[in-house]
């Protein structure tokens, strides 16, 4: 499904967030999106997820409108998101936090009065404990969220988008952050493989050699606008972009808007 | 004095079914509400009026209270759960102020501070009461363990724990908070009328916004997000609060000092074991 993007702006408190950014992904595509600290990356990602409000502008889904809608109605329609800094549920353990990514036809209070464990629990507990394993984290399926490093849940959250089989188009928010080299090279192969199933996918990476590895296009915001949309061969020859990063701390993992 | 053990452990059964309600509202969804005692309220005042002056027999009144607080928890629960944290907790509290006011001041229907005497009690001896006390008590502990293992209790813990994670997953937040804010207000109201009905009086003094900061206190104490706290909370605020009783003190002293009690054992168990005696979670960090 193709997401598309259409002269989307935004300002916090006189400062412009983004100015009149456009752009498309299609189903099977990686799109980049690369700038320094606070040039608007996640303001994107989070106006697309229905937590933050555009002042202008509009987003589809295929046929389907994002503006306007809730977060949870915008996940209804295929979006999965991760976060610049894992997010979990951190009271719940490694296997529930993949579980609560897995459909919620179940989660109903007369079904939890009426009906015992059925059979798509026990399915979705099979795939978490698979992704789990793959992930290196089996052993700790039962443990709190809480009590994880950054990279082990960095790994959950990857595991948790494997989850996310109905979605269709799919945020990554800085995926490798805190993953040592051998870990980032899973998720790049992780990612990799949702592209092959024909996801569409935005993903901010600070990492530019994952950009240059991964990425089928990049866009280079800067003070919330757009600078260049490009293969990113050609988008880091050009010198003007590469001033950007020089001047503006690319290449960190500090945090930004 | 086996007369004055078996009360104590009916007035512990009523609260333990109170308290298993806010439990699931406090200790698994995470919302600190002041107004629970406002929906037990209801549930006493609906079974109350219904017994008393239609001459509805107990198991209808007690349903019917059940259902009318259940409906009220929906109706309140479904306006202000859209808010969060510390927003929601005060609008409680202005709920909980209101709906004392309404039972104060609404003469013609609840006779205000008189009150409502002569509710016809619904068994005559006290081993009937404790074997139904006991009873409600069981079968509100049994439907939250049974919520507690389910993938909805998974729900609520999850919503508790990031509400903007729980939505961008696909989950409705508000209607999560509104589902479990109805079935908190159904166990209230189910408590509520068999407190009328075994109390056989009742007056507004009896659902205040402190009488909730005592059943906040019970599932602090009692340890959030588990089954058995709210039964262990409730047994040791009510038979602390009894003990006092026996030191002597006038009535007028006993009762803001049972409160300043209540609010020293939260500040204590904040402080040393923020978990409670068998619970899963802190309040917060």
């Amino acid at each position: 499904m193709k997401l598309a993007i259409e002269q989307l702006t935004r300002r916090f408190d006189g400062i412009d967030a983004l100015i009149d950014v456009s752009c498309t992904v299609k189903a099977g595509e990686i799109l980049a999106i690369a700038g320094p600290n606070g040039s608007g990356k996640t303001t994107l990602l989070d106006i697309v997820t229905g937590l933050t409000e555009a002042d202008r502008g509009d987003i589809f889904l295929g046929d389907k409108r994002l503006i306007g809608k809730r977060p949870e109605h915008i996940a209804a329609l295929g979006v999965a998101r991760s976060f610049q800094i894992a997010r979990l549920f951190h009271g719940l353990t490694v296997l529930e936090n993949l579980i609560m990514a897995d459909a919620t036809e179940r989660e109903g209070l007369m079904s939890a009065v009426l009906r015992g464990e059925g059979v798509a629990e026990k399915r979705a507990r099979e795939r978490a404990m698979e992704h789990l394993e793959y992930l290196g984290m089996a052993a700790y399926r039962d443990t709190a969220a809480a009590k994880l490093s950054a990279g082990q849940m960095r790994r959950v959250e990857l595991g948790r988008l494997l989850m996310q089989e109905r979605a269709q188009l799919l945020l990554l928010d800085e995926p490798t952050a805190s993953l040592d080299p051998e870990m980032t090279q899973i998720a790049v192969k992780v990612i990799e493989g949702l592209r092959s199933k024909g996801k569409a996918i935005v993903l901010v990476e600070h990492n530019l050699d994952v950009v240059h590895y991964i990425a089928d296009r990049v866009m280079v915001l800067d003070q919330g606008r757009k600078m260049a949309d490009g293969k990113p061969s050609e988008v880091f020859q050009d010198l003007e972009i590469q001033a950007i990063f020089l001047g503006g701390g690319g290449n960190s993992h500090a945090s930004h808007r | 004095m086996t007369d004055y053990l078996m009360h104590l452990a009916i007035v512990i059964g009523i609260y333990a079914t109170l308290a298993q309600g806010l439990n699931l509202l406090l200790g698994y969804t995470g919302i600190i509400s002041v107004m629970q005692a406002s929906l037990y309220g209801v549930g006493a005042y609906i079974s109350a009026l219904m017994a008393s002056q239609a001459g509805v027999s107990f198991p209808l009144a007690f349903a019917s209270a059940s259902i009318g607080a259940a409906l009220t928890g929906f109706i309140v629960g479904a306006a202000i759960t859209r808010l969060q944290g510390d927003y929601l907790a005060l609008v409680t509290f202005g709920l909980a102020v209101i709906f004392y006011d309404v039972f104060n001041n609404w003469l013609t229907v609840t006779k205000g501070p008189m009150g409502i005497p002569g509710i016809p009690a619904a068994f005559e001896t006290k081993e009937a009461w404790l074997v139904f006390v006991a009873a409600l008590a069981v079968a509100a502990l049994l439907l939250v363990r049974r919520i507690d293992g389910s993938p909805y209790g998974r729900l609520l813990r999850a919503v508790r724990d990031d509400e903007i994670l729980a939505s961008v997953l696909g989950r409705s937040t508000q209607r999560t908070k509104t589902t479990v804010f109805t079935l908190s207000a159904f166990l209230a109201g189910a408590a509520g009328s068999v407190y009328a009905h075994y109390i056989t009086f009742i007056d507004p003094t009896s659902f205040t916004a402190m009488e909730s900061v005592s059943l906040l206190t019970m599932v602090i104490i009692g340890g959030m997000a588990s089954p058995v706290g709210p039964i262990l909370g409730a047994g040791f605020v009510v038979l602390v609060a009894e003990s006092l009783r026996f030191a002597g003190l006038p009535d007028a002293t006993a009762a803001p000092l049972r409160q300043v009690l209540f609010g020293l054992l939260i500040i204590v168990a904040m402080l040393f074991r923020p978990q409670g005696l068998m619970g899963r979670y802190r309040l917060s960090k």
